[in-house]
């Protein structure tokens, strides 16, 4: 699916060199269920943005889906993003003028879907996620649990064949964060979606096929479960 | 408290630079303009007002019954003309010269009388050089004249300077081109036209009048030296020539004396009366009044023959503008303040919670906004100085920033600030103070001041500018359409040269002409030549009955070549013939002087399509007992004025006058300055070295437009500001409401938004609401330019292309000032918005 070799990213702080990332290589194949975990400061969201091309490595090559992520210009990477990846945050990120039903929607407005092919789509989505009742609700009226699931949905309406979480439930409480966490596995085993998520709990990494520790930037260990 | 308050203000505004800076240019270009409007209107308003006793200063003014002055003068149109009726109360200020004898021996409340008459058009030989000066500029005035104005005398005795004859007082300006000295006392000058008058002798040198007089004399010459005054005299209240200034004794009731003389003048003109009814049936009038205007409001009157005129309509519209102009800066400031509250907020909050009251909130963001409104107008009275000479042309006056007292405009600027900082601040400061502790506190990404509000800001201000677009772009097209409105006649090219001579004399422009004529013929440079007796725009106009119809006509004094010079065609008849000779004989015969309408030609006449229709399209070539002669020719209609007035009928008559300007038509293609200098040597040759006096005939069509002219180069500089500062302010705002959009631009990025969907999001806000501002603006730009398109008898029609152009600007323009902030967002990378905090 993904192939990362040698890939570096650091900052310039006067003459030094800081590193986020240092040579950092990982092959992702297709239906994999990967945990980046690591303390804090070990690159792990880092890798995450650069996995999903919303960040540019400093050095290394990047092959996504066939593809040398790394010749790409802006605009075709772009549009491998739009086809392939949905991202899942840690602060669930919904955007608070919008509702339930809008926010679920607004990804398939930027691939040019017609409206009624929109309704039919999120109307699937929201059946799927048992959110139908609330769909004309704000954000600010949904619990984080709720907030969660919404943005999960809102992740998985373009089917993407790769899912992106960044610490999915840390803002949730325990019990929220199982139905999270069961929803990946449920997705990753029936619709093949293959799933990478940043995340703290050992529990959670539990979920995966794969867990992936950083420290320092660099991969400390690879481990299949 | 006080200080601190200062500190933290000062700290604040160097915080936030860019807003800082904003909020500075928008108000202090809003200052300027407030501050030069302010100048023009002070200087205005000092007009005539420096004379010591001059509240006891009246001029007196008759009604005028002739008509002359309200059809000379028609009152402006404009928005404001109903709060100055007064300026448009057209009395005639003409008096007759005897009038001054009679008030002072019947009315023991009058001081002193001075009587002022023009000179006329004058030639003045001096240490063998001729010169040529302003008409009217050059008067006889009654001796006191230096007693009762404040005019300071720099030699001679203001009780003596002007009791003999052969004498007078001239400006030092005067002095020093004729004599290249201000001791010019006891030199000597001719007036050639001033008939029997041997050389005149300087008897005082005054002080050129100061610019805010209406009188800007340059030569004063006793009155009784007019070799008229004898004569006028004895007319009576026959004619009507001179201004009459009138002292008031100290403490005469005005009210009771103007009642006084109305009585009396009811008698004193009975027979200027009766015999006004005789001759004009269809409008009687009672009784002739006669009003005193103090002296220093003269000025404010639009009547004929007052030499400055205050337009106190464009001063309102002057004011106006200002004002709003300073509203749309004060607003700026109250949106960005608001919409920035986001930043404020916490400070409030913390403030609270540790003890401050609601007016220590009030009173610290109050400060930081006098403040900076202090800065903004000390930055405004330096562009206003460096803008005055910009000013002055536009507006056509001569301010100077040292003639006013540092009081004045100390005053003024504590004034401005204090209004600036009071409507820019206390929305602001109370909005801050009513924030609760706890809500204010919270951290909220997206939180805002009420956009409702800040939309509607936005809005008014955007339909401001756009009412100015619009009122531009149809002040400049009525102006182009009158600039390349076929006029009936070819301008182009012609060089209009003034004869010399005086209306006196017969033989010599006659003589002149002549020469002119055959060396017109000898230079390769002139195409063609024709003389007349009428300069352009100026004509005799006289009431005349047709079919018992009260008409003006404009009587034309021309030549033989006048319609070929200017390509008028001729479309029934002929023109004037030199060949046939009879054009010219005066007719006398026994039909015309019975005739029960007045005859006015009393010869041949070429008349407009206008002035045949009237006639009823009469039979050429046979007598026309209203005419006074037989019509041999109808000529197409012409703009013999400038388009503001409608084509009226018009006659010609050929050579009954002496002429009084040549018109030469120079060749296209000749160097024109090389042609002047040529006609200019053999000029000198033909007159002897009279004064050179030219000018172009396009020229002197376009000089009847210079006060719209002025007024377009004002609004249209009223207008860059107004949109400078609005879209300064648009700027700062979406720079604001895109920051509280970042994360939700983050957000729509990972979510495959594209640049240019983001771009479209963050501006569609800003497109709809100035196509609302645009909408909003339409019907009010409708009337006010349909107000003032009145003022033309020849217009366009305000077109839609017009208004939707002035939307386009107002967009584009809009969009101009977001977009460095929407671009700027929709390009940012969303990993940094979207870190979890």
């Amino acid at each position: 699916m993904l192939s990362l070799k040698n890939i570096s990213k650091y900052y310039q702080i006067g003459g030094n060199k800081s590193f986020v990332l240092n040579n950092v290589s990982l092959e992702v194949e297709e239906g994999e269920f990967v945990s980046i975990m690591g303390p804090s400061g070990s690159g792990k969201s880092t890798l995450l943005n650069i996995i999903g091309m919303l960040d540019e490595p400093s050095e290394g090559y990047h092959y996504f889906a066939g593809n040398a992520v790394h010749q790409l210009k802006e605009k075709q990477r772009a549009a491998l993003y739009k086809q392939y990846v949905g991202f899942v945050f840690q602060a669930y990120h919904l955007i608070d003028e919008l509702t339930v039903y809008e926010n679920i929607e607004t990804p398939l407005i930027y691939q040019n879907y017609s409206g009624s092919d929109r309704k039919a789509i999120v109307a699937d989505m929201l059946d799927r996620f048992q959110i139908v009742g609330k769909k004309d609700l704000f954000p600010a009226q949904l619990s984080g649990g709720q907030q969660q699931l919404v943005g999960i949905a809102r992740a998985l309406i373009t089917k993407p064949k790769l899912i992106l979480a960044d610490e999915p439930t840390g803002n949730l409480n325990s019990k929220q964060g199982i139905e999270i966490m069961e929803l990946f596995a449920k997705l990753n085993k029936e619709d093949k979606v293959t799933i990478i998520q940043v995340t703290h709990s050992e529990k959670n990494a539990g979920y995966g096929s794969r867990i992936i520790n950083l420290l320092d930037g660099k991969i400390d260990s690879s481990i299949k479960l | 408290m006080f200080k601190i308050n200062i500190k933290l203000a000062i700290r604040n505004l160097f915080k936030n630079k860019l807003y800082s800076t904003i909020n500075i240019i928008g108000l202090s270009t809003a200052s300027a303009f407030c501050i030069l409007v302010y100048l023009y209107i002070v200087n205005e308003q000092s007009f005539d007002s420096f004379h010591k006793d001059g509240s006891q200063l009246f001029r007196v003014e008759q009604t005028d019954i002739f008509g002359s002055a309200s059809r000379l003068n028609k009152p402006n149109k404009s928005f404001f003309s109903f709060l100055d009726k007064d300026a448009g109360q057209l009395n005639m200020i003409q008096t007759p010269t005897v009038l001054a004898l009679d008030l002072k021996s019947n009315f023991p409340e009058i001081e002193n009388a001075i009587r002022i008459t023009g000179l006329g058009a004058e030639i003045i030989r001096a240490e063998n050089k001729s010169f040529k000066e302003k008409e009217n500029n050059l008067v006889y005035a009654d001796g006191d004249f230096f007693k009762v104005f404040n005019y300071p005398l720099i030699t001679g005795n203001a009780n003596s300077v002007l009791s003999g004859r052969n004498q007078a007082a001239i400006s030092e300006r005067l002095a020093l081109k004729y004599f290249g000295t201000v001791n010019a006392v006891g030199k000597t000058f001719t007036m050639p036209n001033q008939t029997n008058l041997p050389p005149t002798t300087v008897s005082g040198v005054f002080k050129n009048f100061p610019l805010n007089s209406s009188f800007q004399y340059d030569m004063i010459v006793p009155f009784e030296s007019n070799p008229d005054y004898k004569d006028n005299l004895a007319r009576g209240t026959d004619s009507f020539s001179d201004l009459l200034i009138v002292k008031l004794k100290k403490g005469t009731d005005y009210f009771k004396f103007s009642q006084k003389l109305k009585t009396f003048s009811w008698k004193y003109f009975s027979n200027v009366v009766k015999v006004m009814n005789k001759n004009q049936p269809d409008k009687k009038y009672a009784k002739m009044d006669m009003y005193l205007r103090p002296f220093a409001d003269a000025h404010y009157n639009q009547s004929a023959g007052w030499d400055h005129f205050t337009d106190l309509s464009s001063i309102y519209q002057l004011a106006g503008i200002a004002g709003i102009i300073l509203f749309i800066a004060c607003l700026n400031y109250i949106l960005l303040s608001l919409t920035n509250t986001v930043a404020r907020s916490q400070d409030v909050g913390i403030r609270k919670t540790i003890g401050s009251g609601k007016f220590n909130i009030i009173f610290q963001y109050y400060t930081e906004t006098q403040l900076l409104a202090c800065a903004s107008v000390l930055l405004g009275l330096l562009m206003a100085i460096i803008c005055l000479p910009v000013f002055n042309s536009i507006s056509n006056t001569n301010i100077q920033i040292t003639t006013f007292s540092l009081g004045s405009i100390f005053i003024g600027l504590i004034i401005l600030s204090m209004v600036l900082g009071l409507l820019a601040g206390i929305y602001p400061a109370l909005a801050m103070a009513g924030l609760k502790p706890l809500s204010s506190m919270r951290s909220f990404s997206t939180y805002r001041v009420s956009p409702l509000l800040s939309k509607f800001l936005v809005v008014l201000q955007f339909s401001i500018c756009t009412i100015l677009i619009i009122s531009t772009l149809t002040i400049n097209k009525q102006l182009l359409f009158m600039d390349s409105a076929d006029l009936g006649f070819n301008k182009d090219q012609v060089l209009i040269l003034q004869s010399p001579y005086g209306w006196q004399d017969k033989k010599a422009p006659k003589i002149l002409k002549e020469r002119l004529y055959n060396y017109s013929l000898t230079d390769p440079g002139i195409q063609d030549f024709t003389s007349v007796s009428i300069y352009y725009g100026g004509y005799n106009n006289n009431a005349f009955l047709i079919n018992n119809n009260k008409v003006y006509l404009q009587a034309l004094d021309v030549d033989y070549n006048y319609f070929n010079f200017l390509k008028i065609p001729i479309i029934k008849g002929r023109n004037f013939s030199k060949e046939l000779g009879t054009d010219t004989i005066k007719i006398n015969t026994e039909s015309i002087r019975t005739a029960k309408t007045f005859s006015l030609a009393s010869r041949a006449v070429i008349v407009n399509e206008t002035l045949y229709n009237l006639l009823g399209k009469p039979k050429l070539n046979e007598m026309n007992l209203q005419m006074g002669g037989p019509i041999v020719g109808v000529c197409k209609d012409y703009h013999a004025e400038d388009l503001t007035k409608k084509i009226e009928p018009a006659y010609h008559t050929v050579e009954r006058y002496a002429p009084f300007s040549y018109w030469v038509k120079i060749k296209g293609g000749t160097n024109l300055p090389a042609e002047i200098e040529r006609i200019h040597a053999n000029w000198n040759k033909l007159t002897n070295s009279a004064p050179f006096d030219y000018t172009f005939l396009d020229q002197e069509v376009a000089k009847n437009y210079e006060a719209y002219q002025r007024w377009l180069k004002t609004i249209t500089a009223a207008c860059f500001v107004a949109i400078i500062i609005a879209c300064l302010g648009l700027f700062g705002l979406s720079g604001l409401a895109t920051l509280n959009r970042t994360k939700e631009i983050g957000i729509r990025k990972v979510l495959g938004a594209s640049i240019s969907n983001l771009f479209l999001l963050l501006n569609k806000s800003t497109i709809m609401l100035i196509t609302l501002s645009f909408l909003i603006a339409i019907p009010f730009s409708w009337l006010l330019v349909n107000e003032w398109l009145e003022n033309f008898a020849y217009k366009i029609k305000p077109t839609p292309e017009l208004f939707i152009v002035a939307g386009i600007i107002a967009v584009v323009t809009a969009l101009g000032a977001v977009s460095y902030h929407t671009i700027k967002a929709a390009v940012a990378n969303p990993v940094k918005s979207l870190r979890s905090e």
